[in-house]
């Protein structure tokens, strides 16, 4: 797959990714509210069994606490038999006339208001302890005659059968209402035997008046059911006690007032329900519409009369589900789910960006593997090219000598390429650390006008050095870097600038404001070559960025020179910018701000290896070389060699501890260390050396002289106790100076080369 | 977080709060300003007659979602021997009067005036309250009860029969004794009802009118003087027509119950009564019987509580308060019973409550569509209301006079009339 086509295939992913991802989405927040539905339906259905469940058993212990009030008025209505029975049996027993009897309840009864009628059971006549206008008969039981209705028939009835029973059986007579005291009452009662004036026994009803309101009194329900009430109801439905709720004429015309509007008729299945049952639990409105339970339960088959419970439904309603809870629980949810929603889509969206980020890099890295193969292989054409060539020419020197040339040629391109890596792999890694010294400014410059010209002169390219306006020469500046800003720059100007063309090196100085010791240098380096291209102008600094303009694709460069500039600008805080115009011309300005240095003297920081004379300078020098390859030792010693140094060579890590601690090592001045060596790597027998207890062995200088040339791999060196680092291709310029300083006792541990 | 809990729970709060809290106005009704503290807890016990308890239920509920802790008790009694009820029911805070418990000391047993609170010295609002029920309400000065609705006899007619019969309802005397006639050789019997009401109840609104339009009659009245006799022929005439032409049927008129209620409805649901004499309280009864009997529930017509025609030119008119509320001027409890009255005396509330209840309007311009006969009258030969004038005494005895004329007591309508005479004299 070609790289178009696997962009193309990579941006379609992206795509399709974008166009499923609303759809999931979605998904996912219908099963969200799926799971919400699903639990505050399980929560219902939970709770609705549960309270179902309480419910019952509330309302049975309401239907159980009626029963116990139940029992209260039995006993009560016991106790006021119990008062009544024992007149009777001392009326009885004493043979009293009417008068007589009447005045004895009246002496012995404590409760007043609790009056008693004799009643004749012959004509319903009726003498009363409670007199109105000295007149003790009362006409209500003679009035129930009169009316002969069939409920006045059935209460005569119900008075004979309280008048023979000799049982202890609770025979409730009432309500009704006596005339003459205005007082609404049940009554209990029995047969009393009175003596008649002519002196003849003769039985009488003796009866016991209760007014309803001291019975309602006598019904406190527990507080577990506070809005409960109790009434009691004939059978007919008619109110012996009618509680504050219950109103209307009876208990049917209420329930059916409230409940069967619009069937008048329905009430009387309810009623033959009451009439015809002992217990039963209804449920039914009240006047404010309330559902409510009505329970009832007879005091007795011949009582004819029934307790009646009653309290709403809502009251006893046991509400398991706290909806407010439950309210409070899906919002919380809900807005869980939009703030993780949220959250998570925040994660995708940045996840889809750092995918791109990746893919991105990934196609960059392509893009890399692809420009450095091309880069690469280009000047290894060259090197194996003329190597062939110059086989076959094997007796012809000169011509063998320009093959070589081009081969040098190949191979400093080379390392060039492999250099700008390096130092964009240490700026991108934030390890590269400037190293300012005293420098001249004007003999930096000359020097780098030198080189240049030299390659101007080639292209037949006129070039102009203009430094001018300089007060301060010396500054303090890492004049490597400085200088491979400037050759950078200068480089490309004579690359892309046609024969015949113009390059101009200008050079000034600026005072900074308000700022003595520092001063700004502004290089501008000006040409009139092919120019660059807007769209180029933004992704020049981008490593591996090279115009594709098909006029300069015979021209050498690694594509790494401005991101290289660019990074080192920013190192040192200066910056960079940049005036072009396609086929006009290219004008760089590199403004760049340093301290200055009075009175001091710049130090020689090129490394000259042809200026001085080095042939007898390490004569005698004698270095140990751990290098397990024949080629390399081999290319090592013989450079050594040509300076006169003594090389020995160790093949790994572990032989050269051996030599080195072997009691006829000679004395060692270096060792040039290889770090990839089989039976022993070179950190690790540094280490080791670094760790001796012989003195000698402890403190002798080692570099490293490895292709193991990044930043990590120089760090790596360091920290296993090596001096330098020196990397591969062998460059005898590197190697110098750390021969100069063993030479001089001044290489120290952890210096970088 | 929290703030968005808090949010929620203050607008669950507000939600539950705004749904309990206070009493909706309804329609033209103004808005109850509490006098008490509303969180007052105490017992109200009332006592009387409202056969229908639905009306006065309606007005307790809405009471109590402003006292909801105040609890009434009801004890039905009669207007009868009320003077003794209170006596063995000291306790009672609200009671039901008819006039005959304020309006005269006999009999005794009756009279309550005495005890009854002046309302008109409360701050109850009377002003949308018929004047005529005020006045009736008002001895020597003072307010003793409040009128909550009214009362009216007349009777109801079975428009869907006279329809079929091809008859129209009659709208002055002629016109009437004309139906009733058609209807007799119809094979009806045009006028039914209970033989304890039909006859006074038929006539009293003539009576009430000519007694009325001269008040003087009344003295007369009550000193025996032939002038009210002559005065009063004309209505004992009329009823003499009725009853010797046969438009009513005294031995069937006796089938019908004493309080001329239950089974006389049910009755006239069978749908060959053309007309149904009655009063108010009766009409009250009919609307929810109607689902009670099978006969109307199959076969249902329209009928209409109407005004008797008696007059040469029309109808005459008469009203009189129905029972009203009382406060024990000893009640413990009688501020709070004062502003249960304050809170029932209202004009959508006595509307509603005669709505329920089946009983005309006491609210001036108060409607209820139950008796829109009697309130959208064509013609009217005379109207008055009763304003106290004519004693409780003097309409029973007319009442009882012409029940016994209808019974054949009296021969003729002379001596019915005189008959009457003498007993109002007496």
């Amino acid at each position: 797959m070609d790289r178009a086509a696997q962009q193309a295939s990579n941006q379609s992913h992206t795509n399709d990714n974008t166009n499923h991802s609303p759809r999931r989405n979605l998904f996912l927040i219908f099963c969200n509210f799926v799971l919400i539905f699903g639990m505050v339906c399980a929560v219902i259905i939970y709770s609705n069994t549960i309270t179902t469940q309480k419910n019952t058993l509330k309302r049975e212990a309401f239907c159980t606490t009626v029963e116990s009030m139940k029992q209260v008025s039995e006993n009560y209505l016991s106790t006021e038999r119990g008062y009544v029975k024992d007149w009777a049996k001392y009326i009885s027993s004493q043979h009293m006339t009417a008068d007589e009897a009447l005045a004895y309840i009246r002496l012995t009864n404590t409760q007043e208001d609790r009056s008693a009628h004799l009643v004749n059971m012959d004509d319903m006549s009726a003498r009363s302890t409670y007199e109105r206008n000295d007149n003790p008969w009362v006409h209500c039981y003679q009035d129930m005659v009169k009316l002969d209705t069939s409920d006045s028939r059935f209460f005569l009835n119900k008075m004979r059968i309280m008048f023979e029973d000799t049982s202890d059986k609770i025979l409730v007579l009432g309500k009704y209402r006596v005339g003459e005291s205005q007082q609404t009452v049940i009554s209990v009662g029995t047969s009393v035997t009175i003596r008649e004036d002519d002196g003849t026994d003769k039985d009488y009803l003796l009866l016991r008046l209760i007014p309803v309101e001291y019975l309602q009194k006598s019904w406190t329900f527990p507080t577990e059911f506070p809005t409960a009430e109790i009434s009691m109801i004939s059978r007919d439905g008619g109110y012996v006690v009618s509680s504050p709720s219950l109103r209307s004429r009876n208990f049917l015309e209420f329930i059916r007032g409230y409940n069967f509007t619009d069937n008048y008729n329905q009430v009387n299945v309810l009623a033959e329900q009451i009439r015809s049952t002992d217990t039963g639990l209804l449920e039914y409105k009240d006047s404010k519409g309330r559902e409510c339970y009505f329970y009832y339960s007879t005091f007795g088959d011949d009582s004819n009369v029934d307790i009646l419970g009653y309290i709403p439904v809502s009251d006893i309603q046991v509400d398991v589900v706290d909806w407010s809870i439950v309210l409070i629980i899906c919002g919380t949810l809900l807005l869980l789910i939009i703030l993780d929603g949220t959250h998570i889509l925040s994660i995708n969206h940045r996840l889809r960006k750092s995918y791109i980020v990746a893919a991105n890099a990934n196609m960059a890295k392509t893009q890399f593997l692809s420009a450095m193969s091309h880069d690469i292989r280009t000047p290894m054409n060259a090197v194996i090219g003329m190597t062939e060539i110059a086989k076959h020419h094997i007796n012809d020197p000169e011509y063998i000598k320009n093959c070589l040339n081009k081969v040098s040629m190949s191979g400093n391109h080379l390392l060039t390429l492999i250099n700008d890596i390096l130092d964009i792999s240490k700026v991108e890694s934030g390890k590269m650390a400037l190293n300012p010294q005293p420098i001249s400014i004007q003999r930096t410059v000359n020097e780098m006008s030198a080189i240049i010209m030299q390659s101007a002169k080639e292209r037949n390219i006129e070039f102009k050095l203009n430094i001018h306006d300089i007060a301060h020469d010396v500054i303090e500046a890492d004049a490597l870097r400085v200088r491979q800003i400037l050759i950078n720059l200068l480089t490309n100007a004579i690359k892309y600038t046609e024969p015949s063309g113009h390059v101009l090196f200008d050079v000034s100085e600026r005072s900074i404001e308000d700022c003595d010791n520092r001063i700004e240098l502004i290089f501008i380096i000006s040409d009139d070559g092919i120019g660059m291209s807007e769209d180029f102008q933004r992704t020049m600094y981008n490593s591996f960025s090279r115009a594709t303009d098909s006029r300069i694709n015979t021209i050498q460069g690694s594509g790494l020179g401005l991101s290289i500039v660019n990074q080192m600008v920013q190192l040192m805080d200066g910056s960079i910018s940049c005036n072009s115009t396609l086929g006009i011309g290219t004008t760089f300005t590199v403004r760049l701000a340093f301290p200055i240095i009075d009175n001091a003297t710049p130090e020689s920081d090129i490394i000259d290896t042809s200026g001085s004379d080095t042939s007898n300078e390490f004569k005698n020098m004698h270095i140990l070389i751990a290098e397990d390859n024949d080629l390399n030792w081999e290319i090592i010693h013989i450079l050594l060699d040509e300076y006169g140094i003594i090389s020995d060579r160790a093949v790994n890590g572990e032989k050269c501890l051996n030599m080195l601690e072997s009691p006829d090592s000679p004395h060692y001045d270096l060792i040039l260390m290889d770090v990839q060596m089989p039976v022993m790597n070179g950190r690790e027998a540094t280490r080791r050396i670094r760790s001796s207890h012989n003195a000698y062995i402890r403190d002798i200088p080692v570099a490293a002289m490895t292709a193991d040339a990044f930043a990590d791999d120089v760090y790596a060196c360091l920290e296993a106790g090596m001096d330098a680092h020196i990397s591969k291709p062998i460059d005898m310029k590197q190697v110098i100076p750390v021969l100069r300083k063993v030479r001089n006792g001044t290489l120290h541990r952890k210096e970088e080369n | 977080m929290k703030k968005m809990t808090a949010i929620l729970l203050t607008l669950i709060t507000l939600s539950l709060t705004a749904c309990s809290s206070g009493v909706k106005p309804t329609g033209k009704e103004p808005e109850f300003i509490p006098k008490l503290d509303t969180l007052t807890s105490t017992t109200i016990e009332m006592a009387g007659f409202m056969g229908n308890f639905e009306a006065l239920d309606q007005v307790i509920n809405a009471f109590n979602e402003i006292y909801p802790n105040v609890v009434f008790t009801y004890d039905h009694n009669t207007a009868f021997m009320l003077s003794d009820y209170l006596k063995n029911n000291a306790n009672v805070d609200i009671f039901m009067t008819s006039d005959q418990n304020i309006t005269q000391p006999f009999p005794v047993e009756f009279y309550v005036a005495d005890q009854c609170l002046d309302l008109s010295k409360e701050d109850i609002d009377t002003s949308f309250i018929l004047p005529d029920a005020i006045n009736a309400c008002t001895i020597d000065g003072q307010l003793l009860r409040l009128p909550i609705m009214m009362f009216s006899y007349g009777m109801v007619v079975n428009k869907t029969l006279l329809k079929n019969e091809g008859l129209s309802m009659p709208e002055n005397y002629e016109e009437f004794i004309s139906v009733l006639e058609a209807l007799k050789e119809k094979g009806y019997t045009p006028l039914q009802g209970s033989q304890s009401h039909l006859y006074g109840e038929l006539m009293i609104n003539m009576a009430m009118n000519i007694l009325s339009e001269d008040k003087t009659l009344i003295t007369a009245l009550e000193a025996g003087d032939e002038k009210a006799a002559a005065a009063l022929k004309p209505v004992f005439e009329r009823l003499e027509t009725i009853i010797n032409n046969g438009y009513t049927d005294y031995e069937l008129n006796c089938t019908f119950p004493e309080d001329n209620y239950n089974e006389s409805i049910l009755s006239f649901y069978e749908g060959n009564m053309p007309f149904y004499v009655c009063n108010a309280e009766c009409v009250s009864g009919m609307k929810k019987r109607e689902s009670k009997s099978e006969t109307f529930s199959a076969s249902p017509f329209d009928y209409e509580f109407v005004y008797a025609p008696l007059g040469d030119n029309g109808v005459y008119v008469y009203t009189q308060p129905w029972y009203g509320f009382s406060i024990n001027k000893n009640s413990d409890e009688k501020e709070m019973a004062v502003e249960f009255l304050r809170f029932m005396s209202n004009a959508d509330t006595l509307d509603n409550m005669a709505s329920t209840k089946g009983l005309p309007s006491v609210v001036i311009g108060g409607s209820n569509e139950r008796y829109a006969g009697i309130t959208n009258v064509k013609n009217i030969n005379s109207q008055a209301s009763y304003d106290g004038s004519i004693s409780n005494y003097i309409r029973d005895t007319f009442i009882q006079v012409c029940n016994d004329f209808g019974a054949g007591v009296y021969k003729n309508s002379d001596e019915a009339v005189h008959a009457f005479v003498e007993l109002c004299a007496e």
